[in-house]
């Protein structure tokens, strides 16, 4: 990795709406009968500071609204900052609000070129890359026609096809892990994943997915309602995003539209999860080394013979941890329950997500891996133990001679 | 506050934009870009049918060149003002997406007015035929009164297109004000039908300076009234300056509200 810095931020704020001057911003008041103080919207990014060096590959996480996109607006230089100083070195290729096409009437091979004007590419360069990004692009003849007639998976593939095509210094990458169909979101991982590792190329991104995070940055910024909550290694930023935006609750309900839209046969659906500590509390915090109790609630169809049922548990990068399985061989039709007891759930503490499955021959349901649970230390007399790892292995130590 | 992304004038995106708004012009159009000439040839129409009944005079000059050679360059001048205004707010998906320098946009605008404006002019070239008007030297000066319209264009268009992102009004509203200020320029009438006493404030229009030496340029080959040029120069470019000045403060805060 190189020394040489590619973007240097100090003490960023941001503001949307116009400057006015305080007698200029009177004088409008009075036509609009806006007072002053609704005039100014919030602070949309609060003194961002951070500094990222050449090859460095930097992902924006934080909920919805707390500043992401508008970081990477600012740092693209389409929208202006505020205050404070902003040093981003290189030809950058923004590829904020990838949806929105150039222009709809033109067509996709028209629409490269304009793209690649942007970009400050002559007509003869442009050419020459043309074919790579049509065929990486896999639209086919649909380059011909106007993009108004894509489909939102084709425009997104227009976009990220020509921006791994730009030979960027920087590439800002706001939610694309969601585009096209799988097989190009692996063709668009794996083309990343080279950008990734080259030394001179950094790159921005903006994900929801913990998954790609992991795969792909260096360092973590969070952000928390445009404030800047943590930067620094991915594995920390990441674990503070997970255990501070989860809301846990003990027991957990599926909506009905959500049931509805779940895979799987559907004679046999989960509707409810509930979390039981040793004593058969409800609470989902648990502790290191102690039982646990899941109890999820079902309702049944019609009968059903031969029923499996699966529960996986995710850490907070999506690595799966564990899973336990069981057969029943038999159940009657209606609502019920099924409780799982682990006796000993040795996991180190932080957030886990679990899944849920069912099926008998074949799938009958399968639910997102959105529910979460914690687990802690239990109080043991001060002692902190160690924090590597993936699982509490409970052990004891002696010294022999 | 310092920010460095580059931005410098990009010439392949200026020309690429222009290549693009010619062709998404006239992609459903039958006649494409002969509707630049019908444009003109319809109002000079409608000034030849206003002129049967209104007795307007036109300087001893056959009344359709005389009316032609200002209907061109006003046709001109509008139709890229129209252009220029409009061009933030319909390039909205290209600025929210990339750093592009937003002067641009309305230099493009009238750039490719000025492909409407060459095939217009044929109708003065046929018409200058036709009448067998003789060019002088001083047509070589008429290349400086074109850039003068363009300058008063990339002024006033950069002025509309500023504001009309943060208020439509003003966009809604240039319809009527060009219809206005051509009806007070010297276009349908000759010059010398404005009172005496009235010239100096009616001079100060830059228009008046620009299209009248249009006329003196191709209708007589004489060289253009010094001091109603000097004014189009001094008006054409303070409207540019203030245009610019406008454009250049308000253009960083277009993405925001786009």
């Amino acid at each position: 990795m190189s020394t040489e810095t590619a973007i240097e931020v100090r003490g960023l704020w941001k503001r949307y709406g116009l400057p006015m001057p305080r007698l200029l911003r009177r004088v409008t008041g009075l036509i609009t009968r806006a007072s002053e103080r609704t005039d100014t919207l919030p602070w949309a990014l609060q003194d961002v500071s951070f500094t990222l060096r050449r090859g460095e590959n930097l992902g924006i996480i934080g909920r919805n609204g707390a500043g992401k996109s508008t970081l990477l607006k600012v740092l693209a230089g389409v929208s202006p900052a505020t205050k404070g100083e902003i040093d981003v070195r290189g030809r950058v290729f923004p590829m904020i609000e990838l949806q929105a096409g150039a222009n709809p009437n033109l067509t996709g091979r028209e629409n490269i070129m304009l793209l690649g004007a942007v970009m400050g590419f002559s007509p003869r360069e442009i050419r020459g890359r043309y074919d790579q990004i049509a065929e990486f692009s896999e639209l086919g003849s649909w380059l011909e026609r106007p993009v108004r007639m894509y489909s939102s998976g084709m425009l997104a593939r227009l976009g990220i096809s020509v921006a791994l095509h730009s030979d960027s210094d920087l590439l800002m990458i706001d939610e694309v892990f969601g585009v096209g169909d799988y097989k190009f979101q692996q063709k668009c991982i794996r083309s990343i994943e080279r950008l990734v590792k080259s030394e001179t190329i950094t790159i921005l991104f903006v994900s929801h997915s913990p998954y790609a995070i992991q795969r792909l940055c260096d360092k973590v910024l969070l952000l928390d309602r445009g404030e800047q909550a943590f930067f620094g290694r991915t594995q920390d930023g990441l674990a503070q995003y997970f255990n501070a935006h989860r809301h846990l609750e003990p027991v957990v309900k599926f909506g009905e539209q959500e049931i509805r839209n779940r895979d799987g046969a559907g004679t046999f659906r989960f509707d409810t999860i509930t979390f039981m500590n040793e004593k058969l509390e409800l609470t989902p915090a648990f502790y290191t080394g102690q039982a646990a109790t899941f109890e999820f609630g079902y309702r049944l169809s019609s009968e059903l013979d031969n029923l499996s049922l699966r529960l996986r548990i995710f850490d907070n990068q999506n690595t799966c941890v564990t899973s336990l399985v069981n057969n029943f061989a038999s159940i009657r039709p209606g609502a019920g329950k099924i409780l799982c007891r682990v006796d000993s759930l040795n996991l180190m503490p932080g957030t886990y997500l679990l899944d849920l499955k069912a099926s008998n021959n074949l799938l009958q349901d399968s639910t997102p891996n959105t529910v979460s649970f914690s687990v802690q230390w239990p109080q043991m007399g001060g002692a902190i133990p160690s924090q590597q790892g993936l699982f509490y292995t409970p052990a004891s130590w002696a010294l022999s001679k | 506050m310092v920010h460095s992304v580059h931005d410098p004038w990009n010439w392949h995106l200026l020309a690429a934009l222009v290549r693009r708004d010619f062709k998404a012009q006239y992609r459903r159009s039958l006649i494409g870009p002969a509707w630049a000439l019908l444009y003109s040839v319809i109002y000079l129409l409608l000034f030849i049918a206003i002129r049967s009944f209104l007795g307007i005079p036109s300087d001893g000059k056959p009344y359709a060149i005389f009316a032609a050679v200002a209907i061109v360059p006003w046709t001109f001048f509008s139709g890229a003002v129209a252009r220029a205004g409009t061009s933030i707010m319909l390039n909205g998906q290209l600025l929210k997406k990339m750093a592009v320098r937003r002067e641009i946009l309305p230099t493009a605008a009238i750039i490719l007015s000025f492909v409407d404006f060459a095939v217009a002019s044929i109708i003065v070239i046929g018409l200058a035929f036709w009448f067998g008007l003789t060019i002088g030297w001083s047509i070589l000066l008429l290349p400086i009164f074109v850039l003068l319209l363009a300058v008063c264009a990339l002024g006033i268009g950069m002025m509309v297109a500023s504001i009309g992102v943060y208020k439509r009004d003003i966009i809604l509203g240039l319809p009527f004000v060009l219809q206005i200020w051509m009806l007070a320029s010297p276009i349908m009438y000759p010059l010398s039908i404005v009172p005496v006493e009235w010239r100096l404030a009616y001079s100060l229009n830059p228009m008046v300076g620009i299209l009248e030496a249009f006329r003196s340029i191709l209708l007589d080959g004489a060289l253009p009234d010094l001091q109603l040029s000097l004014m189009a120069v001094a008006g054409c470019g303070l409207l540019l300056l203030v245009g610019w000045t406008m454009f250049k403060t308000l253009s960083q805060y277009f993405v925001d509200v786009l």
